[in-house]
């Protein structure tokens, strides 16, 4: 049985690929040919037009980028350009941002409230439960909870 | 002409092409057999001889001698056909057998290529390796190229070789007893 089967080294070595006719004779001057063709390696920068829209394009991103993130800079206004103003022209700007003398002068109050209350903690409250529970009476316990 | 002799040619400018030439003369039929038992298709395998020996032309001046010129020529139309049939595999989405099994109805179609039933069924079974043992077993079986030769051509160890051919042979055994 072993001996029908087919060995590699019983095979008649056989070179299985044939060319076109002349092939062999035509390659060499085909080859030089294409050489020939081959442009001369010279570095130069690879830079395409496809380059320059995604470059210009990116620049655009990153300056939009800065816009948004960059802090409003109210500070930059110095004192100085700020005493430069009249104030009437300073109360007519609140006037026209809807911000009346009435508002400044309770932000003002609450400020000292404010400063005051920091330097100084509230003293212990001292209400009794009876007084919670009247003060709740009159609260409306629904809006509360 | 030796080898020596061709590249002391090519290194003069005025020889250059001629020396070339004599170069590509000498070589051309082991490195087009080599990439047409690859790739099967004589078509392919003009252009990657072609590819292959203008790397050569580019290169040559390069070559520092450390292997033989012939194995140095072999290496890159190894690397030439690897890497055609890789970009073939993907350009196309096929998968190892796909290719191997195109290359197969080329073995059938093929007018150039010559021999009986059992001669065609040895190419199927050579196909069925993996690229790289492919290589292995055309260098030794066909061009009987010496282990240490094909060491330098592949960058892999003699001993390696040795049981990689040693394994081809028995798969193409089993492939011609099996079908």
């Amino acid at each position: 049985m072993d001996n029908k089967k087919i060995r590699l080294a019983d095979l008649p070595k056989i070179n299985p690929v044939q060319t076109p006719d002349s092939y062999f004779e035509d390659l060499p001057q085909r080859i030089q040919a294409r050489v020939h063709q081959q442009p001369a390696k010279v570095l130069k920068p690879h830079w395409t037009a496809r380059h320059s829209w995604l470059s210009a394009g990116a620049a655009a991103s990153v300056a939009i980028l800065m816009y948004l993130s960059w802090p409003t800079r109210q500070d930059s206004i110095g004192v100085e350009t700020l005493s430069q103003l009249h104030s009437e022209d300073i109360v007519q700007y609140l006037e026209h941002e809807n911000v009346s003398v009435l508002d400044l002068s309770e932000v003002s109050k609450n400020k000292i409230l404010i400063d005051s209350l920091s330097n100084n903690p509230l003293p212990a409250v001292r209400v009794s439960k009876k007084e919670i529970l009247e003060q709740l009476s009159l609260e409306d316990i629904d809006d509360i909870i | 002409m030796t080898d020596q002799e061709l590249l002391d040619k090519f290194a003069n400018p005025e020889t250059r092409n001629y020396a070339f030439n004599l170069l590509v003369r000498k070589y051309q039929q082991k490195v087009y057999g080599l990439i047409r038992k690859m790739v099967i298709d004589h078509s392919d395998a003009d252009d990657l001889t072609q590819e292959t020996f203008i790397k050569v032309w580019q290169h040559l001046e390069t070559f520092r001698g450390d292997s033989q010129l012939y194995t140095w020529i072999y290496r890159i139309a190894s690397n030439e056909t690897f890497n055609f049939l890789n970009k073939k595999r993907r350009r196309f989405f096929l998968s190892l057998d796909v290719v191997d099994h195109e290359l197969e109805a080329k073995i059938d179609a093929d007018p150039l290529l010559s021999g009986d039933d059992i001669q065609n069924k040895l190419q199927k079974a050579i196909l069925r390796l993996p690229e790289k043992q492919r290589l292995v077993f055309h260098m030794r079986y066909y061009d009987e190229m010496p282990y240490e030769e094909m060491s330098e051509v592949t960058g892999t160890s003699e001993g390696a070789l040795k049981a990689s051919y040693h394994h081809a042979v028995k798969k193409i055994e089993e492939f011609l007893n099996g079908n």
